[in-house]
């Protein structure tokens, strides 16, 4: 008698129910299976993807000019003067494209020193670490 | 007209003389038909190195840096270029195409550049279509051969008559 009871107690309490994950996108997504919303939701993408890096310039949004040789001349070894490679300044191939071409456009022009880094700008903050490249060679 | 950036570095000169080579800078632009759009001066600044001013023999430390934003054709460039670079005052011209349709938003494919060699597509693509030496191609050659005649293409003992 008493177990009947309380066995009538739990059927009663636990009842089956439809737990929603997604709340926001289920209504829209959630396959149209007759009666049965404990059906997994299945997301288009998934939410948790990182969103891709960006390379300094294309993160900042500066756009590089021939006329600010001070921003260029941070690209350019202080002990070479020659401009750092890509798998160094960690550029996106569009932007070291550019610069290598603002650097040439500058030095034509006249703004910046060819053969060294003006040593001015030789203490101007790093942008980035020439002895720890993301890759061991640009063609690696 | 495609739009152009004159930039031109002076000698130093006085204030007198610096109004006279500029007029003198932009008459000869509008001489050859250039419509100039802007005139900018960047500055008393000091020059990545030192030059050497023309005929006087000066040196020259720091100087006037002015900007032009001119339209003009290709030859008048070609002209004018080489009557400013001739100039006594100026030390260094130079006149830069600015192409606005250049400016195009390309995506950032610094993601693409941190995956690792076997992962990234151009690294697929050299793969795809990389060439092949003579030699290369012959033993490539061989070795299918070699399978191919491995390969029996009849049973060694005939099979018996139906």
């Amino acid at each position: 008698m008493l177990k009947s009871a309380s066995t009538l107690a739990r059927s009663l309490l636990i009842r089956p129910q439809a737990f929603r994950l997604c709340s926001s996108s289920s209504n829209s997504q959630s396959a149209p299976v007759a009666g049965s919303e404990d059906e997994p939701v299945v997301l288009e993408n998934n939410p948790y993807t990182k969103e891709p890096r960006k390379c300094l310039l294309c993160s900042t949004g500066i756009e590089l000019d021939y006329k600010n040789s001070r921003l260029l001349q941070q690209f350019v070894s202080t002990f070479s003067g020659r401009v750092y490679d890509r798998h160094i300044t960690g550029l996106c191939d569009e932007q070291q494209k550019k610069l290598i071409e603002a650097i040439a456009k500058s030095r034509r022009a006249g703004f910046m020193p060819i053969f060294v880094k003006d040593p001015k700008y030789a203490r101007d903050p790093k942008l980035f670490d020439p002895l720890k490249p993301i890759r061991p060679h640009s063609f690696a | 007209m495609p739009l152009y950036e004159v930039s031109m570095i002076t000698r130093s000169l006085s204030k007198a003389d610096l109004l006279k080579a500029l007029t003198r800078a932009g008459n000869t632009l509008l001489d050859h038909g250039a419509v100039i759009e802007k005139v900018e001066s960047l500055g008393h600044r000091d020059l990545p190195y030192k030059r050497i001013a023309k005929q006087t023999n000066e040196p020259v430390y720091a100087s006037n840096f002015f900007l032009f934003k001119a339209h003009m054709s290709r030859e008048a460039r070609q002209k004018t270029k080489s009557i400013l670079t001739h100039d006594l005052d100026t030390v260094q011209v130079d006149l830069i195409q600015v192409d606005p349709s250049k400016e195009q938003k390309v995506e950032c494919n610094l993601e693409e550049i941190l995956k690792s060699p076997a992962e990234r597509q151009a690294v697929a693509e050299l793969r795809e279509n990389q060439k092949m030496g003579h030699f290369t191609r012959q033993m490539i050659y061989k070795r299918t051969e070699k399978e191919w005649k491995s390969i029996p293409k009849s049973y060694p003992i005939a099979p018996p008559r139906p």
